[in-house]
């Protein structure tokens, strides 16, 4: 089930939350809302909930539009960010909530919802745990319980709230794997937000860039790394250099850096003086200072690449582009498809 | 007023501080502070308690219990049960709603309306009554319209609910407000956007949540209203077997010189406050266990 959002606006006194957003994320794709804090991202995930009613503009889901309705009659799940389990009860009694609330007419008898309540819990590998409370669960837990707890009711889309945000470095690592894996096994429309760039870029099928109320850009990871629409897109999504050269400044991602003096062009090419190595792992860092103003530069080379050249610090090298990286306005097909549901 | 929660951090970092601070003084200055503190418990708590026990009991159980069974002591007990009866409720629910507004919503006239929750701690409880008295007494503004529908309510019941009400009013609502304000809304939300309906919310995630400090809330709201005297006194007018407090009966007993009497009663009314006490310390318990 589609989630598209029209002309969304959100004030919060003089302060813009959302300024015009648009947005549409297609059915069965996981969808990262990706922006620095304060960038509106989790506004919109709430106005789109339902959490929140927004200035002026529409929510749709599947086309119809929702923008009255209440969270429940939307048919979403939502998960916050710390997880919002009911701390009085157990985590078979949390996943079974939604069910047992329902109206007399609508609801499952005790054993069908124990049985699904069970089920989920499988599904998130969580089997066995039932009788545990929230404060009895690691944090990884929790959030897999909060998961499954949103699943119960059959959502028709799953709305994260920083999902991993609350996680330490490892376990947030191995979760967003899994949700990822989760997903192509219930590919439920999901939207989920974060301002880890690695988490976006690692999982989703599409991300939307958002900064300062607005959608920057909407595309695929690779097209966001590699055909940027906004300067802040490129500088957000991955390390960049801003490289002076005789006829102007271009920038380029750190893995698109040369310094092999046979490159076409080395040349006429500026030069860089190398002032640290760091050759950890497959790929070896090179950092520069170019020019009299010693302006900063990274390169990324491969290990081979590195020990054929024998670089060393101290060493005069010049700095040529395997790819310029130019900020290419409307160049995702998504941010043309705004009319059209 | 301090909730459960911050009474608890409170306790546990001076527990971390405490023997740090207290080894890298002088045995004699320990000793000292040690002894003014026991000194202050014994000459201020221990000794009026005992001396209050005693005098009660000076004439024996048997004057004791009569005490109890003098008309007026029992009417003055049943008044107070009623007053209680009628106040606390009243006060939960108010207090509950309050804390609800002003920890889930940012409107305007949210400070003016914490500022006022704090008015009646501020003011003294004598110029509470004297308000009423203004309002609704023989010569107060809404005299006529009083007396022309045979209404009483200063120098009668209605009266000293409205006093009581009125002084403890900010018990509830301010044990509250810090513990939903941790506690925070997503838990709320949370059960919205599972389809819950706004009492199913109410009843199964926010109530579990706040009970102990409600109840805590409760406990000592109830030993104010029972305990008031300042307010009730102006507004009850001191008819004895139709407006009298069991405090005010105090006072009347202890005028009259009958001080076995006036001291039994006190005795009860020492009794509901080390009751109300080992209930607090008992819901603070429950309610670090079920953190923990």
């Amino acid at each position: 089930m589609s989630i598209s959002v029209r002309n969304l606006r959100k004030t919060h006194g003089n302060f813009v939350a959302l300024d015009d957003v648009s947005l549409d994320a297609p059915a069965g794709k996981l969808v990262a809302l990706l922006g620095p804090s304060g960038s509106g991202k989790t506004t919109l995930l709430r106005q789109i909930a339902g959490l929140d009613t927004p200035d002026s503009g529409a929510v749709l889901l599947n086309g119809e539009e929702v923008t009255s309705l209440t969270p429940a009659a939307r048919g979403v799940g939502f998960v916050f960010q710390h997880y919002a389990l009911f701390r009085h009860m157990t985590v078979a009694q949390n996943i079974a909530f939604g069910l047992t609330v329902r109206p007399a007419h609508r609801r499952p008898s005790d054993k069908e919802i124990a049985a699904r309540a069970e089920k989920l819990l499988e599904l998130v590998q969580l089997a066995g745990l039932g009788n545990r409370l929230p404060a009895q669960l690691s944090g990884g837990q929790r959030q897999r319980v909060a998961l499954a707890r949103a699943l119960a009711v059959e959502p028709k889309v799953l709305l994260l709230d920083e999902p991993f945000g609350a996680l330490d470095a490892k376990v947030r690592k191995e979760l967003r794997r899994w949700l990822r894996r989760f997903h192509d096994e219930v590919p439920i429309t999901t939207l989920f937000v974060t301002h880890d760039r690695e988490e976006a870029m690692e999982i989703a099928d599409e991300i939307v860039v958002m900064n300062r109320g607005r959608i920057e850009q909407h595309g695929t990871p690779a097209e966001l790394y590699d055909r940027p629409a906004t300067p802040f897109v490129r500088d957000f999504l991955g390390e960049v250099n801003a490289i002076a050269f005789p006829d102007g400044v271009r920038h380029a991602r750190p893995e698109d850096i040369s310094l092999d003096p046979a490159a076409p062009g080395a040349a006429k090419a500026p030069k860089a003086r190398i002032i640290d190595i760091s050759p950890a792992g497959a790929l070896t860092r090179v950092f520069l200072e170019l020019g009299a103003d010693r302006k900063p530069v990274e390169a990324l080379i491969t290990r081979r690449e590195y020990e054929s050249l024998n670089l060393n610090e101290g060493d005069l090298v010049p700095v040529t582009l395997r790819r310029e990286l130019r900020v290419t306005p409307e160049a995702s097909p998504f941010t043309e498809m705004g009319s059209g549901i | 007023m301090s909730g459960p929660a911050t009474s608890l951090a409170a306790r546990t970092s001076r527990s971390h501080t405490a023997p740090k601070l207290a080894a890298s003084d002088p045995p004699w200055l320990r000793r000292a502070v040690l002894g003014v503190a026991v000194f202050a418990v014994l000459a201020f708590l221990v000794a009026p308690l005992a001396v209050l026990f005693a005098e009660a009991l000076r004439k024996g159980l048997l004057a004791y219990f009569a005490s109890f069974t003098d008309p007026a002591a029992w009417h003055a007990i049943t008044l107070t049960l009623t007053v209680a009866a009628i106040v606390v409720p009243l006060n939960a629910v108010f207090g509950v709603a309050a804390a609800w507004c002003v920890t889930r919503f940012r409107f305007t006239g949210r400070s003016l309306l914490l500022t006022l929750l704090d008015l009646p701690f501020a003011v003294s409880p004598v110029v509470a009554g004297l308000l009423y008295v203004l309002l609704f007494g023989a010569h107060g503004w809404f005299a006529d319209f009083l007396d022309e529908h045979d209404i009483q309510i200063v120098f009668a019941l209605p009266g000293i609910v409205l006093a009581t009400t009125f002084v403890t009013l900010p018990f509830v609502a301010r044990e509250l407000i810090p513990l939903m304000e941790q506690q925070g809304d997503d838990e709320e939300y949370a059960a919205l956007t599972l389809g819950a309906s706004g009492w199913q919310m109410f009843r199964h995630v926010t109530l579990p949540n706040i009970k102990w400090g409600l109840f805590h809330g409760i406990v000592l709201c109830n030993a104010r209203a029972m305990g008031e005297f300042g307010a009730v006194s102006v507004v009850s007018g001191h008819i004895r077997n139709q407006t009298n407090t069991l405090p005010l009966h105090i006072e009347i007993l202890y005028n009259e010189y009958n001080f076995a009497a006036a001291f039994a009663i006190a005795s009860l009314l020492a009794l509901l406050a080390i009751v109300s006490l080992l209930a607090k310390t008992y819901i603070e318990w429950r309610a670090e266990r079920n953190a923990a």
